[in-house]
């Protein structure tokens, strides 16, 4: 994935729509944080996105039989 | 009415599968993935609870997940809030908004908060019904969810067998609440009191836990097992930082604890100065210098056992504070709701020091849900639905704790024959199997003993178990260091008959199922005559976690536990759970060869199948 | 290239953060490298890490690290090497070299030598046109590459290899012709017993030749000892056995070394089940990645289809074949006159008394997609040790619990398995212990 302006306009609606629910769920201090910061948390949120989702194995003891 | 609850994204993923109000079944992710605490999406013990029922997700009513995602981010961003105003020394809340606008019209998100939000988009925890939506493929509408404390309250009562009880849960925190009293009556769940962060008894308890070398939500019960060797001495010290309130609530006082914006430490540069120095991870602990190795100075050994003595004693305090905190909590609740019948769940629930008390002290009827924490919510959320948006009647109560894998006759023999063992024993009967595994138990050997479906919750309970002989005072240091490699101070726990258990521990074994000690979640005091001849089982302060069985409960465990009477004069048996240390416990017969494989265990017992670890290479 | 007349300038990192011990084995490593340039040898560091770099290494008569670089120069840049950020090559120094026209290269932690921003020379690649396989392979400094008889791993910087990639600089045919008072170790194994941490004069088998020799001088034996090193990286016990019919069957070494047990162990819990079960066969599991390219069926998983690795087969299966396979190897050494030493390679978690150096090299070079089967390892070589039935003939030398009695003073492991020159030091006494008592003092040599 890369960063394009789909997905800053994709992340930019989710943050909205996060908002929105916020806002409609009585949760306004994240509604505000959403709202106030939009451009900030969208930034936030594409480096997110762009990042590989390695897996943190604390105790990674995986077996299983075939 | 098929309803799947699920908890994940922080602690301890897990399914479990209600249908018409029975639990099918319930499995923790980690016994699958084998990642201790796995906290991913549960996809593997969601397949697992579809295959028990025979059933697809397409079958599925409604997916319920254990807490409102929304609401705890809410929750985030005002701790975020109240840290920033607090480091700018807010006094005045004028002065603290006119700061925070500022921050925030400066697009300057503060460092924890940016972190957070970076995680909630990275591991799309904001949309935890869109998310899933599109893993099981299912439509959103059949997605909901439950808060936390709900999803607590519904596993603690709806799973217990009482009509009528006072319910308590108490953990670190779910959105808000970090503990909330209740009455439960029939198919109802009236909320009576909630306690918000920062004041929370799981943090508080965390804390210390963090400070004395632990890994916080893992090692919250070796502080139980560090605090026999000690005694309260800082009591007082610690007994001030909580304050009891009249309508049942409690404050903690937030100066040494840092509750609200956690980064790295729990506890703050005050807490430092008060209690010291934290103990170093994996330190060496010892209370006589017999514990210590040999090479040591005499210099560096009192230097061991005074630190250890000083981390015991508070380790002692904190425990004795928690436990006055967990009894007044349930005292209230008790009152409020006029029962003695208590349903503990949430994190803390499991200090089964104070659930012993509780017990004893308290003469409450008592019933724990097993798998207390986090992913005990699986039951929970789905319960919560079942009765109070599906408006279903009230659900049957847990029959027993073995609601995990089933085990195949056909997988043992498979996996046996892969195994590379060849010294193998298969018993005709189950009476042929308890005779023959008792002698061998008689003889000193240490045994992974595998049974039908697999426990739910953390405690190992006769189907996933290592056993071995309590009157063998070596027998604990023998288990330690074959197999468990666990720190000395950590003791082992006692699998008893219920026909026995008031001979050999100082309670009354209270039979209605559901008690406590079925689980496994109870400490008693043993008996004082006793602890000479169960040793191996009696920690430092002379008490063991007890574990009944019943031949209803558990008929194999059973007579196992009467054959080995018949043998060494005692129903009892060592019981801990059969993983290594850092592992999640054993699930399949695969698992639990791999496990048997490169620990000491003797003996692996797979149904009726008894796999000798002799070999000649 | 003419290594006696060229100027070798060597420029210490700019933080003075580097552990000592990881800067000496850099050190030893230009030692090692430039041998024939010692008198033309300079030590210089930035100024403002002159005084620290003085003060540890007073007899290197240290100067300040020039701005300018002369183009008949070769400057060697030592690596940095720090807790939270890992390796690095400092830049300025190295940047200024080249723009200069100079040669430029950095030594790593291990003493390794690697080109700065530069190709490799064509001296720097070894033995690349040796044999059609070397030609055929990519022209890379490191990497596993194709062979008839198993594969072939070639891992330049560290030393000599031969055109087979083994740390051998003697010639064999030479060898098999070899008087009678002339004994030969030939020592097998993986990249542990390759010795991928020590320079060449720093390898257990270079140290054990040295004190098999100074043994036989005590005794007054008029014997003389030499020992071969034919560790291979990834080698299990299978690549052994080929490697010793393809090159040591007319040498017919008087004592074969089998230096294994990790790969194995690791190899065998992720092989086809099949494979394993029906046939004892363990392999290296990214062979099946070859199957996949040379015959296009990318489209069919592999067994170990996703990461991290999954333990397909179970220890005990695992250790059956293992030493079912080892002992055929011994008796393919004992039918060509040789004797034969088991030896068992140590592994990190004998080692759990650790400096914090130790345990920071641990926790960066491990490799978290293994972590999964190797923590089955230790379990496995606990059971084979209390399991093996060895003849008497056949010396088991346990270099993994030897390994448990050594503490934080000895900077053992580079990494889960492959040892630092301590590490080393510690196998060339035992394998020497061994033979001495099994094969010299019992007069098996006349």
């Amino acid at each position: 994935m890369a960063d394009n302006a789909d997905l800053r306009l994709d992340v930019q609606r989710e943050v909205d729509r996060l908002a929105a629910e916020c806002k409609a769920s009585g949760f306004d201090n994240a509604a505000r944080y959403l709202a106030d910061n939009r451009t900030a948390v969208v930034e936030i949120a594409i480096k997110a996105r762009l990042e590989p989702k390695k897996r943190d194995l604390p105790s990674p003891f995986v077996y299983s039989m075939q | 009415m098929k309803v799947l609850g699920l908890s994940f994204g922080f602690h301890d993923s897990a399914a479990a599968l209600l249908i018409d109000g029975r639990i099918v079944a319930a499995g923790q992710e980690e016994r699958f993935t084998r990642i201790k605490h796995d906290a991913d999406f549960p996809r593997r013990a969601i397949e697992f609870c579809l295959r028990q029922a025979s059933i697809s997700i397409a079958d599925i009513d409604c997916v319920v997940y254990y807490e409102n995602a929304l609401k705890k981010f809410d929750r985030i961003v005002w701790a975020s809030k109240v840290r920033e105003q607090q480091k700018s020394n807010g006094g005045l809340m004028g002065r603290a908004r006119t700061l925070w606008n500022a921050v925030i019209k400066a697009n300057d998100v503060p460092p924890y908060l940016k972190s957070v939000t970076h995680s909630w988009f990275k591991w799309e925890k904001f949309d935890v019904v869109g998310r899933i939506s599109d893993e099981l493929v299912i439509a959103r509408e059949k997605v909901t969810y439950v808060d936390h404390h709900d999803s607590h309250l519904a596993a603690a009562f709806y799973t217990s067998p009482f009509d009528h009880a006072a319910i308590v849960t108490m953990d670190g925190v779910g959105e808000y609440e970090t503990a909330v009293i209740a009455v439960g009556r029939g198919s109802e769940i009236e909320r009576k009191l909630a306690i918000s962060l920062p004041h929370s008894i799981g943090l508080f308890y965390s804390a210390f836990t963090a400070f004395l070398g632990f890994e916080v939500n893992e090692g919250e019960y070796k502080v139980m097992g560090m605090a026999a060797f000690g005694q309260p001495k800082y009591y007082d010290e610690v007994r001030k930082l909580i304050t009891l309130r009249d309508d049942g609530g409690f404050e903690i006082e937030q100066s040494c604890f840092e509750f609200l914006t956690p980064e790295m430490l729990p506890y703050t540069e005050e807490f430092l100065r008060r209690f010291g120095e934290p103990r170093k991870p994996e330190a060496d602990f010892a209370v006589q210098r017999s514990d210590l190795p040999e090479d040591l100075t005499d210099a560096q050994a009192d230097s061991v056992l005074s630190s250890s003595r000083h981390y015991a004693d508070l380790a002692a305090s904190v425990q004795l504070c928690t436990e006055e905190l967990v009894l007044h909590l349930v005292a209230k609740a008790s009152a409020i709701a006029r029962t003695r019948n208590v349903c503990l769940a949430g994190g803390v629930a499991l200090n089964s020091l104070a659930n012993g008390r509780l017990i004893r002290e308290g003469g409450y009827n008592l019933f724990v849900h097993p798998a207390a924490g986090d992913a005990g919510n699986a039951i929970g959320a789905a319960a919560s639905y079942h009765h109070r948006t599906a408006k279903q009647p009230r659900m049957q109560g847990f029959a027993s704790p073995y609601l995990g894998s089933p085990l195949d006759a056909a997988e043992v023999d498979a996996a046996v024959a892969k195994s590379g063992f060849d010294a193998v024993t298969t018993c005709s009967s189950d009476e042929e199997l308890a005779e023959h595994v008792a002698g061998l138990l008689a003889g000193g050997a240490v045994i992974g003993w595998v049974q039908g479906q697999a426990e739910w919750g953390p405690r190992a309970l006769g189907a996933r178990s290592i056993l071995a002989d309590p009157t063998n005072p070596a027998m604990k240091r023998i288990v330690n260091e074959r197999v468990k490699f666990r720190e000395l101070f950590r003791p082992f726990a006692p699998a008893v008959t219920a026909e026995a258990a008031s001979q050999y521990f100082d309670f009354e074994p209270n039979l209605t199922a559901g008690a406590p000690e079925y689980y496994m979640l109870a400490v008693h005091p043993v008996r004082a005559e006793k602890k000479s001849v169960i040793p191996a089982i009696t920690h430092a302060d002379g008490s063991a976690r007890v574990q009944i069985v019943t031949s209803a409960s558990n008929p194999t465990f059973h007579a196992l536990l009467e054959a080995f009477k018949r043998r060494k004069g005692v129903p009892i048996l060592m019981n801990t759970s059969f993983n290594l240390r850092g592992e999640p416990m054993v699930d399949s017969p695969g698992d639990a060869i791999r496990t048997f494989s490169i620990s000491g265990i003797d003996y692996l017992v797979l149904g009726r199948t008894v796999v000798s670890g002799r070999i000649e290479l | 290239m003419n290594l006696s007349k060229i100027k070798v300038g060597v420029v210490f990192p700019p933080e003075a953060t580097t552990p000592v011990e990881i800067l000496r084995q850099e050190i030893e490593g230009v030692r090692t490298h430039f041998a024939e340039a010692s008198a033309n040898l300079t030590f210089t560091a930035p100024q403002a890490v002159l005084p620290t770099y003085r003060s540890l290494f007073p007899e290197l008569n240290i100067g300040s690290a020039p701005r300018k670089f002369m183009a008949d120069e070769h400057v060697v840049l030592l690596e940095s090497y720090h807790d939270k950020d890992g390796y690095s090559a400092h830049w300025e120094s190295g940047d200024r070299a080249n723009q200069a026209g100079a040669t430029a290269s950095s030594i790593k932690f291990s003493g390794r030598i690697v080109p700065y921003k530069r190709d490799w020379s064509s001296s720097e690649l070894q033995n690349m046109d040796a044999n059609v396989f070397n030609q055929l392979s990519p022209r890379e400094p490191w990497g596993f590459y194709y062979f008839p008889f198993g594969y072939l791993f070639r891992f330049l910087g560290m030393g000599p290899i031969n055109s087979f990639g083994c740390r051998i600089t003697q010639l064999l045919p030479g060898l098999a012709r070899r008087d009678e008072n002339h004994k030969v170790v030939a020592c097998f194994g993986g990249s542990a017993a390759w010795s991928i941490f020590c320079l060449h004069h720093q390898m257990y088998t270079e140290l054990l030749q040295q004190r098999l020799n100074a043994y036989c001088k005590e005794q007054n034996l008029e014997l003389q000892f030499t020992v071969l090193n034919f560790g291979q990286h990834g080698h299990v016990v299978m690549n052994e056995m080929l490697s010793y019919m393809n090159f040591c069957w007319d040498l017919k070494p008087d004592i074969v070394v089998a230096h294994d047990g990790y790969n194995d162990a690791v190899y065998g819990q992720l092989c086809d089940s099949r494979v394993l079960d029906d046939w004892d066969v363990i392999y290296q599991e990214n062979l099946e990645g070859w199957s996949q390219i040379l015959h296009q069926t990318a489209d069919i998983p592999r067994t170990q289809h996703s990461l991290p690795y999954r333990a397909v087969n179970q220890p005990v299966r695992v250790l059956r074949s293992y030493a079912k396979r080892k002992r055929q190897f011994a008796q393919i050494v004992r039918s060509n006159g040789g004797m034969f030493v088991w030896g068992l390679q140590p592994a990190t978690f004998s080692h759990k008394r650790r400096s914090p150096l130790e345990a920071s090299l641990l926790k960066r070079n491990r490799n978290p997609d293994h972590a999964p089967v190797a923590a089955n390892v230790e379990g496995m070589f606990r059971i084979l040790r209390q399991s093996l039935k060895l003849d008497d003939d056949t010396p088991f030398v346990d270099c993994d619990a030897a390994m448990s009695t050594y503490g934080p003073d000895h900077l053992m492991f580079g990494d889960d398995v492959h040892l630092m020159p301590d590490g080393d030091v510690l196998l060339a006494g035992l394998y020497a212990d061994a033979i001495a008592k099994a094969y010299i003092d019992k007069g098996r040599w006349r």
